[in-house]
């Protein structure tokens, strides 16, 4: 099976790269490029642990061949903030306590930001229904709508 | 993933449709592939082993949503996130836009499309019971040809469609609801996000103008049959005289003994039989008898 050539805008920078036409987005994302703060789940698109914003949209990267994703722009948690420069979304989740294991964390952040950039204001049920393909075994749903919340007056 | 196989994509309708007939002639295993939320989950299982799988999810053609003359005809790569965010839709068809927002979670509806909805044929398709209920067609395309057929006749069973192998799915046509026209979805799940049916029903009525009696209803119910399936027993009970409780209990009854499904970890066979009872009760109730008030 031959690779195929593929160009992908990550975080704001242009990629050249060479992928398997069976390849899922997810494992270029962690193995290609080393961007493992997206983190594999379920790899069924039921977890939401992979999600990142694909062309200003959430997607899990784990049902996204990245042959499908040549010329497309992509946003991933490396491209949101980082240790020293945190993102608002990700000061609030440390503030209000919404990370416990963080495992869940960098697709949850990432469904907050989709949400947020489509809908700057939404109310709580908007907020839930945002969040709602993410899962956290955790169990810290309510600090993380409290997080989203907080960022929404 | 498992699953090693080639990939092809255009945004040409042609070239796609002769690089279909091509495959189709060497006799080679293809699959189409629109948003992948189905397709690539089948492929991790073993499910299905493509050689090639063809994306139809960048042909043009396949992405409108247009109205004309009351018929709204939706492409078949139509994301369900794109259905929910349609004025068109929601003015008219709000039950079918209920339908896909059922569906998944957002980022599932980002990428499944309608078509996929359609020909992934799993029984408990959200998309499928309100558009039989519509009297929707689909449109198949091969390399210079097109047939419409009914919806309800192109789901042949489960997982089982009858488009052929060098076919793509691409238009969805329909009359809107029409004045006088009532449709509803329901869909019952065990969660709301991420959960697939236990039960779901499509129900669109035609009422006489301040009467009590219909002149036409479509009841259609996922989820306990290898397809979809109309209701006609229950239809003709509801059109053979004046709506009442009784009336009402007596179609619910009987589409509940049309209703075949089969037990799995969602619910068992008696379970759903129940809740096609029940839920036909309730929404009929409420389409029939409360929105006359």
């Amino acid at each position: 099976m031959e690779k195929q050539r593929i160009k992908i805008k990550i975080n704001d920078k242009w990629a050249e790269l060479f992928v398997y036409p069976h390849e899922l987005l997810v494992d270029t994302l962690r193995e290609t490029l080393h961007l493992t703060g997206t983190k594999k789940g379920c790899e069924k698109g039921d977890c939401g642990a992979c999600t990142v914003i694909l062309n200003g949209k959430a997607v899990n990267t784990c049902l996204v061949l990245s042959v499908q994703a040549d010329g497309a722009e992509l946003l991933t948690i490396e491209g949101l903030g980082n240790r020293d420069n945190l993102h608002p979304i990700q000061k609030a989740f440390v503030e209000h306590g919404a990370i416990q294991c963080g495992y869940c964390i960098p697709g949850m952040i990432m469904s907050a930001k989709a949400l947020l950039d489509a809908n700057p204001h939404p109310d709580e049920v908007e907020i839930r229904e945002g969040l709602s393909g993410n899962l956290c075994r955790c169990g810290g749903y309510a600090q993380m709508i409290e997080s989203v919340k907080s960022l929404c007056k | 993933m498992n699953g090693r196989f080639s990939y092809f994509n255009s945004e040409s309708l042609t070239e796609t449709l002769d690089f279909l007939d091509k495959m189709a002639k060497q006799s080679r295993r293809v699959h189409p592939i629109a948003g992948g939320t189905g397709i690539l989950v089948d492929i991790r299982q073993g499910i299905v082993e493509p050689e090639y799988l063809v994306d139809v999810g960048f042909i043009p053609e396949l992405k409108q949503i247009e109205i004309a003359n009351g018929t709204v005809n939706l492409g078949a790569a139509v994301t369900l996130n794109e259905v929910t965010q349609s004025p068109v839709l929601k003015e008219h068809c709000s039950f079918l836009v209920e339908a896909a927002q059922s569906i998944g979670s957002p980022q599932i509806r980002n990428r499944a499309t309608v078509g996929g909805n359609i020909v992934s044929a799993s029984p408990a398709a959200d998309m499928v019971p309100p558009l039989i209920a519509l009297g929707a067609e689909v449109i198949l395309q091969r390399k210079g040809s097109a047939r419409a057929i009914l919806l309800e006749h192109f789901m042949k069973g489960l997982k089982l469609t009858d488009r052929k192998n060098d076919e793509i799915l691409t238009l969805i046509k329909f009359q809107g609801v029409a004045e006088g026209q009532r449709g509803i979805f329901y869909k019952l799940g065990k969660r709301r996000s991420l959960a697939v049916s236990v039960i779901n029903l499509a129900i669109v009525a035609t009422l006489f103008k301040g009467d009590s009696n219909l002149e036409d209803i479509r009841i259609v119910v996922g989820a306990v049959a290898p397809t979809a399936i109309r209701m006609r027993e229950a239809e003709k009970i509801l059109l053979t005289g004046p709506i009442s409780k009784e009336r009402i209990a007596e179609a619910a009854e009987a589409a509940s003994a049309t209703s075949k499904p089969i037990s799995d970890i969602r619910g068992s066979e008696g379970y759903r039989q129940s809740m096609v009872k029940f839920v036909l009760m309730e929404q009929l109730s409420k389409l029939l008898i409360s929105s006359k008030n």
